[in-house]
């Protein structure tokens, strides 16, 4: 399943937070050579890991941490508008309270086999869209490669660039914004095979979840399977 | 900057695009203000039981693309070959070579029509085959810049394209068959026998005549011939 993380309820998930940060130094740094973020004590952790963070982790049934997102305000500092404006040139940094941006997400590569990575990847996907739309975000910002894209265009994800496409880790990669609504998820369940809610809020008292909606958002009624 | 507005604005107006025709036009109009003359997008590496969509959409010359078609271009174009070769955008100067007699016949010709260079770029299809968007000028002076705008242009084109093809062909019709079913089907349409189904597929003839007859029996068809006519009617298998 994957659950939310805030600062709300980080207490709660202090060894799935330690063992998220330390799957992100496996991956960004160990495996994809990301050397400026290596860290001594193997745990990724940059400026923008604050309070104000949404962590959505990705747990098998024993609790292991095999997947993460990261998502951030992006009123508040965040990649896009700190580290690479230049990426979002064209239609400029986009800084609402119902836009986050996404960063930092990866599966356990080391540890799943591939077809469950592979399922993975598709509910961290579909688990991102579902927490969204839950929490009252109308979009999100990311970098993506120009052929993952492609695909989600043609999946019908309403995706529109930000800036021009530029080289970065091997490939040409692209500043996006995606629109979530009720119809986004709805394809993205039926495009990836996702059809089960993945995103639960065990862990946190139900008056937290209107914690994670910005100001004036409108919150979505838990669906009757959960 | 302005080729680069240029790009969004035909990007951000999409939504809007809800047929074939008006797709292309807008594109057209979008890459002649790069200087290209005309355009073809198509999927070059389909396998020969699927060649008649290996061709999507095209404003050539309706003669140029007669021509192009009538000689079987698509198998020889040093263009189309380097693209697949290469799997990156390439200029069409970047492929003449003067030991390749076709590619040289196909780049004389092409000149008599005012394209004498142009650009051309790959792209992933839905199911993995290579597409290719090439685009011929008179007079090639892109940037960098310009040509990332025609790469990103090209992907939500190429992306909108298919999405309106799909929504366009017909919806099939009648008992569903199994994808087993259809390949089956797909080499006795080839004129291949149970036998030679099993040793393709690598499975035995009793099971190759099993996915066959069931394939019948869903198409209420007598004889093969009929359930090929069927299931190609009703878009189940190619023609």
């Amino acid at each position: 399943m994957i659950e939310v993380v805030t600062s709300r309820n980080a207490l709660l998930y202090k060894d799935a937070l330690h063992d998220m940060f330390h799957l992100r130094h496996r991956i960004f740094v160990e495996r994809m050579g990301w050397e400026a973020l290596r860290k001594s004590d193997r745990l990724e952790r940059d400026q923008f890991d604050t309070d104000d963070a949404i962590y959505l982790l990705l747990t098998e049934d024993d609790g292991k941490v095999v997947g993460t997102h990261r998502m951030l305000p992006t009123t508040k500092p965040h990649l896009f508008s700190d580290v690479f404006p230049n990426l979002c040139a064209v239609k400029g940094v986009q800084r609402d309270e119902k836009i986050l941006e996404l960063t930092r997400t990866c599966v356990d590569e080391e540890v799943l086999d591939r077809p469950t990575m592979e399922k993975a990847r598709k509910r961290l996907m579909v688990g991102l869209f579902e927490f969204c739309l839950r929490g009252g975000y109308e979009k999100f910002t990311l970098l993506t490669p120009t052929d993952l894209l492609f695909r989600y265009l043609l999946i019908g994800l309403d995706i529109k660039p930000l800036g021009m496409p530029v080289d970065m880790d091997g490939n040409k990669q692209v500043a996006v914004i995606v629109k979530v609504d009720q119809q986004a998820l709805d394809v993205m369940r039926m495009a990836l095979g996702v059809p089960e809610t993945q995103v639960h809020y065990v862990g946190a008292p139900q008056g937290d979840r209107l914690v994670l909606a910005p100001d004036g958002a409108q919150q979505r009624p838990l669906e009757a399977a959960e | 900057m302005q080729m680069t507005n240029s790009t969004f604005e035909f990007i951000e107006q999409l939504d809007c695009q809800t047929d074939i025709p008006s797709l292309i036009n807008s594109f057209q109009s979008l890459i002649g203000k790069f200087g290209m003359a005309c355009f073809m997008i198509g999927d070059p590496t389909r396998p020969k039981m699927q060649r008649d969509d290996r061709l999507w959409a095209t404003t050539w010359p309706q003669d140029w693309l007669n021509h192009w078609l009538s000689q079987n271009y698509i198998s020889v174009d040093p263009v189309i070959n380097q693209l697949l070769a290469r799997n990156e955008p390439i200029l069409w100067r970047e492929t003449r070579s003067a030991n390749d007699d076709t590619g040289s016949k196909i780049f004389n010709e092409a000149t008599e029509f005012h394209m004498t260079d142009g650009f051309a770029l790959p792209i992933y299809s839905r199911d993995g085959f290579v597409v290719g968007i090439t685009m011929g000028t008179d007079h090639y002076e892109l940037g960098k810049q310009d040509e990332a705008c025609l790469h990103m242009a090209s992907i939500y084109f190429h992306a909108k394209l298919e999405r309106l093809r799909a929504e366009s062909a017909p919806k099939p019709r009648g008992p569903r068959l199994t994808p087993r079913e259809r390949e089956c089907l797909s080499w006795v349409a080839a004129g291949k026998t149970d036998w030679e189904i099993s040793q393709i597929l690598s499975i035995s003839e009793q099971t190759a005549h099993e996915y066959v007859q069931n394939a019948l029996i869903k198409l209420n068809a007598t004889t093969r011939a009929q359930a090929v006519a069927i299931a190609i009617f009703t878009k189940q298998i190619l023609a």
